[in-house]
């Protein structure tokens, strides 16, 4: 037992400085970062979750969070920067549909990355009040990707137009259109609302005072009234489609006030 | 089986839940049957059927644990480790969130039949491995001394959050002086997150609780970080400030030697004998000390290049290796001295070690500079003549060395009043790497320096004698200086608000309605004496320059007149501190004493003004005028016979410097509001100052045996004088006063007006003769469970009773609980106060 004791006590350098080899930090980071290029560069079968984990805690364990965590951040960046690049490249159609692939893609490195760092998530991010890296993932993908200049405004651009073809009659690609608004809602509320719903309704608006002002224009109150319940039916459909269930008040409300109060005294007096 | 199997339908879900938990089974995941309920059991069926399923559960545990764990049966994984191979199965190793992301990410290792665990956390050994796999089969983990915190670090790697908080627990309760330094260093030096914080914390209310006694000969093996924290919190419990002093001088002096020991390969001697007796101890300080001597002559002579250090100034820097010999002997007869002069303070050991330091930082860069010789000139009157012979002159080529490395916040930190103490990390190249590194030096300056020792608390004796030690060590001393000024400034304030106090409603006279008397109804007048007891004393009763040396009241007591102080605006000159901005013409050699009372961190910027104390002092005797009256009184007290010695020249000095002041304009108040608990600014204290902004009081009381605390008794401590009170703790048992019917203990504290009985203490003790006062405080008992703090000092102050009530909280602490709070059974209390 007292031998044991005398162990114990060799453990116990006087002085805290960490043993490690200077350069430890260093090599521990390059293994990691080169997973997260290897991750994002679609080669991530061969990983080696032990010792990608291990890396990862081992770093924390000795201090390393902030190290772990700046580079995380640099790292993911900077292949955002990247997908950011190539979809600002996409043409058309593509657009979209990169978009959403691309989005796809990071949640899935996202999560993996978020794997491997589970010990700095649990302890560093935590005691330190940063952003869990979940979230961290989110948020640079919204500032990098959803608000790149050459991006934000095509997107939402691509998205009412759409939308506007489908009130005119076209088919287009629900799923995507789902896909892509879910991205604004799983990048929270907020980013959703200003920068996805907020325009849409004001689309709408517009839209439908101009059909509106058609419509009264060639019809008596009994048709106009008939023609005014059609896009109440198709709006809500849309919200169930691939819209937020909370935008269902919001549309029916500015149609409703577009095609009928509007132009109910004239309704009235028709 | 029918029978049985519908009984146990009947079963009440909490059974299941209950047992789930106590096998920490995760909630199982969402398409899983839910368990079987009915709404009405009756109870005789329950019973029976929560028999049978407890039967079935101990046999599937059984089962999984024998068939499982112990043979293997049906693995569908191998997990080696450390060495060794367990065939394991997956579905019982995704109880880890570790292993359940491994076995189903996307990952290599998920379809591999065999996973390899590369554990290399040094803490991890292979038992640790096998006791948290285990766990996961559901075994209780057997924990020891030996390998609570390896199955701690295990139990972290993968992710058993249960586990590490059995671990935890485990730590806590058993943390004990011999294991205590693992334990520390195992949470400090590495991150275990929560689990490793709860350790810390119990380390720290440990410490607090027993740093001043059974875990002081640990203190000098913490980080400096840590022990300067510890040496400055309100938490640790010591008796008294001087006391506190003693234990910080001990750990850095410890601690250094600690160092240099390391250095100098002789570890083992201190790892070993960590609680060494002290008798002992000088011998193998000195030991040491030989053995550390050749070593460190060795690296002068290789390593004198301190050029790269001292910057522009190098090439006023030759240190021959000669004067470095002779800068060594005189270390060793300082040290032999100070044995002579301070029995009462530290361990010889230490003390001898101080001279390791002392001498080999010094040899390193042995730069003398002009304020030098006035150091010496003091320094030899403390020395035998014998010793003084030795003292070296270093002298005039480092002139500017020492000036420059002043203005440009170098390495000053090290080269106060000339001497070098602690020293940067390569300040000596390669080998020459001993003693404190920068970071660690300036935590221990800080300590002495940066406010958080409240030498203000302290008697004048004793800090004279922390002075000299201070001094000794080459650190600048203001705070001490400080503290004396305080110490003045607070007897002053006390009985001018006392005097100014009702005494019908204890409200200050601007804000009392009794139209009574006040206080002190001599009708002399708001003068501030200070005299023994603080009877009428109408020799003072006017405003004049009235000075008055009365030298029959024995060495120390100075009378002072209120002094009208300008309070300095925004500027600080950087002397020490202590403002010289006049707004009168000074009187031949004092300029006033506006009050700075700095708690500037030492940081290098501080250390400048630091640095220029000690210059500007020792210049004063050289005959430049001096360009205050703190640093000049401290200045001629050294160049007569030693501090102390010369009680009227301090005496003289001060009550001129107050008189000179007297008719100075009036205090801006706005100057004064800074807050105590600003750390980061400069206080600045005039005879306007409100009580709470002087610096609070600390002391601690321990009461033995508590737990044999008999219902209503009351133990009472002794009693501490501060602020012209004397004030005391007391805890009584209760059982009629925790609602739940637990027995309770109060905790209180207690202040009546100081009596002046005690002959020693006469020299400080004055009397504030109020019946109540108000004050703001906190008690607090540390533990290894918790800190627990009572009051705060956010609270704006409390009215404190009439002697002998006291004021506190009757449900403190629980009986049930004490044994969690006591060292040795019993009970330490720290308190601190402050007048409001």
């Amino acid at each position: 037992m007292s031998n044991q004791k005398k162990r114990n006590f060799q453990i116990e350098a006087f002085k805290q400085r960490v043993v490690v080899d200077p350069k430890y930090a260093d090599k521990t980071w390059k293994i990691l970062e080169h997973a997260i290029h290897e991750i994002y560069n679609h080669n991530a079968s061969g990983l080696s979750f032990e010792e990608l984990y291990r890396n990862a805690y081992n770093m924390v364990l000795h201090k390393y969070g902030d190290k772990l965590y700046n580079g995380l951040v640099t790292t993911m960046t900077f292949h955002l920067k990247e997908i950011c690049k190539s979809i600002e490249e996409a043409h058309g159609g593509a657009f979209l549909e990169l978009i959403n692939r691309k989005w796809n893609h990071h949640n899935k490195a996202l999560q993996m990355i978020r794997d491997i760092v589970m010990y700095m998530d649990r302890t560093y991010v935590s005691s330190t009040k940063k952003t869990h890296v979940h979230e961290l993932g989110l948020h640079l993908w919204r500032d990098n990707v959803v608000y790149s200049s050459k991006i934000q405004t095509r997107l939402l651009n691509t998205l009412l137009d759409l939308v506007h073809k489908e009130r005119t009659g076209e088919v287009i690609d629900r799923l995507l259109m789902r896909n892509v608004i879910k991205m604004f809602m799983d990048l929270g509320e907020s980013v959703y609302q200003d920068d996805f719903e907020e325009p849409f309704l004001e689309a709408s608006a517009e839209f439908y005072k101009v059909e509106s002002q058609g419509f009264i224009e060639s019809c008596d109150c009994g048709d106009y009234l008939k023609k005014a319940e059609k896009p109440l039916v198709e709006e809500v459909e849309r919200v169930a489609h691939y819209l937020d269930a909370k935008s269902e008040a919001k549309i029916t409300s500015v149609v409703e006030k577009e095609m009928i109060a509007n132009h109910v005294q004239r309704l009235v007096h028709m | 089986m029918d029978q049985e199997y519908r009984n146990s339908r009947t079963s009440v879900t909490h059974h299941h839940h209950h047992h789930q938990m106590r096998m920490t089974v995760p909630p199982p995941p969402s398409p899983q049957p839910s368990p079987p309920v009915l709404p009405h059991a009756e109870s005789d069926q329950s019973t029976s059927e929560l028999r049978s399923l407890d039967c079935n559960l101990t046999s599937l545990c059984d089962h999984i644990q024998s068939e499982g764990f112990g043979s293997g049966a049906f693995s569908d994984v191998v997990v080696k480790a450390m060495g060794s191979s367990y065939h394991l199965h997956r579905l019982i190793l995704s109880r880890s969130s570790y292993f359940r992301t491994m076995l189903q990410g996307p990952w290599k290792e998920a379809s591999s039949p065999v996973v390899n665990l590369l554990v290399d956390d040094k803490n991890v050994n292979g038992d640790a491995i096998s006791v948290a796999l285990a766990y996961l089969y559901g075994y209780h983990p057997k924990l020891d001394d030996d390998n609570a915190f390896r199955v701690l670090a295990a139990a972290s790697f993968l992710d058993l959050q249960d586990l590490c908080a059995i671990c935890t627990d485990f730590i806590i309760s058993e943390l004990r002086t011999s294991n205590f330094l693992a334990y520390q260093v195992f949470a400090e030096s590495q991150d275990y997150g929560i689990h490793g914080e709860r350790v810390r914390n119990a380390c720290w209310g440990y410490l607090c609780q027993s740093g001043a006694v059974e875990l002081r000969e640990m203190l000098p093996k913490l980080s400096a970080q840590t022990l300067c924290a510890l040496l400055t919190s309100d938490e640790l419990w010591v008796p008294s400030e001087e006391k506190r002093f003693e234990l910080a001088l001990y750990a850095f002096i410890a601690n250094g030697a600690l160092s240099n020991s390391e250095y100098s390969n002789q570890d083992s001697r201190f790892e070993r004998d960590t609680s060494f007796p002290l008798d002992s101890a000088t011998s193998k300080g000195k030991n040491v000390m030989d053995d550390f001597s050749f070593k460190s002559l060795d690296c002068k002579l290789g390593h004198l290049d301190i050029e790269d250090n001292l910057r522009d100034a190098s090439d006023d820097v030759i240190v021959p290796l000669a004067e470095g010999v002779i800068d060594f002997q005189r270390g060793v007869s300082g040290s032999n001295l100070v044995f002579q002069q301070s029995p009462n303070s530290q361990t010889s050991f230490g003390r001898t070690c101080t001279s390791v330091v002392d001498k080999t930082e010094g040899s390193g860069v042995a730069i003398e500079g002009p304020s030098e010789d006035a150091y010496h000139l003091s320094n030899d009157s403390w020395l035998s003549g014998a010793d003084s012979r030795n003292s070296p002159t270093l002298g005039s080529s480092s002139d500017g060395f020492v000036v420059n490395e002043w203005g440009n916040c170098g390495i000053s930190a090290l080269t106060w009043g000339g001497r070098v103490v602690g020293t940067r990390q390569g300040t000596c190249s390669g080998k020459g790497k001993y003693g404190f590194t920068e970071e660690e030096y300036s935590a221990f300056v800080n300590t002495f320096e940066g406010g958080s020792l409240l030498y203000c608390n302290m008697s004048f004796e004793i800090l004279l004698n922390a002075r000299k030690e201070l001094e000794e060590l080459g650190f600048p001393c203001k705070a001490v200086n400080d503290g004396l000024w305080l110490q003045m400034l607070l007897s002053q304030r006390v009985q001018e608000v006392a005097a100014n106090t009702c005494k019908r409603c204890s409200l200050i006279s601007v804000a009392c309605a009794c139209k009574q008397g006040f206080g002190v109804s001599h009708g002399a007048t708001f003068n501030n004496y200070y005299c023994q007891d603080n009877v009428q004393n109408n020799m003072m009763g006017d405003m004049e320059n009235v000075y008055v040396t009365e030298s029959s009241q024995r060495e120390g007591i100075g009378i002072f007149k209120p002094v009208r102080i300008s309070v300095r605006g925004q500027h600080i000159d950087g002397l020490a501190g202590i403002g010289c901005e006049a707004t009168f013409v000074p009187p031949p050699a004092w300029p006033p004493t506006p009050f700075v009372y700095s708690r500037v961190p030492i940081n290098r910027n501080g250390q400048q003004s630091i640095a220029s104390d000690g210059c500007e002092g020792r210049i004063d005797q050289s005959g430049e005028i001096s360009k205050d009256g703190l640093t000049a009184l401290v200045g001629l007290s050294q160049g007569t016979s030693g501090v102390g010695n010369n009680p009227r020249g301090d005496q003289t000095e001060g009550g001129r410097g107050s008189g000179a002041t007297d008719g100075m304009s009036e205090p801006k108040e706005s100057s004064v509001g800074t807050e105590w608990e600003n750390a980061s600014c400069t206080i600045s204290l005039d005879t306007r100052t409100p009580l709470c902004h002087f610096p609070p009081f600390r002391f601690g009381v321990e009461f033995e045996d508590v737990h044999r605390l008999a219902n209503g008794h009351v133990e009472h401590s002794p009693e501490f004088f501060y602020a012209g009170s004397l004030w005391k703790i007391s805890i009584q048992a209760f059982n009629d006063e925790d609602p739940q019917g637990r027995r309770t203990i109060g905790l209180f504290l207690h202040r009546r007006k100081a009596e002046i009985v005690d002959s020693v203490r006469k020299v400080h003790v004055y009397i504030d003769p109020r019946d109540k006062v108000t004050a703001r405080y906190q008690l607090i008992c540390p533990s290894k469970r918790e800190v627990m703090l009572f009051g705060s000092f956010k609270q704006r102050g409390t009215l404190l009773p009439k002697a002998p009530k006291g004021w506190g909280w009757r449900t403190a602490l629980l009986f049930d609980e004490l044994s969690e709070l006591l060292q040795n059974g019993a009970l330490r209390v720290a308190a601190v106060v402050q007048l409001v």
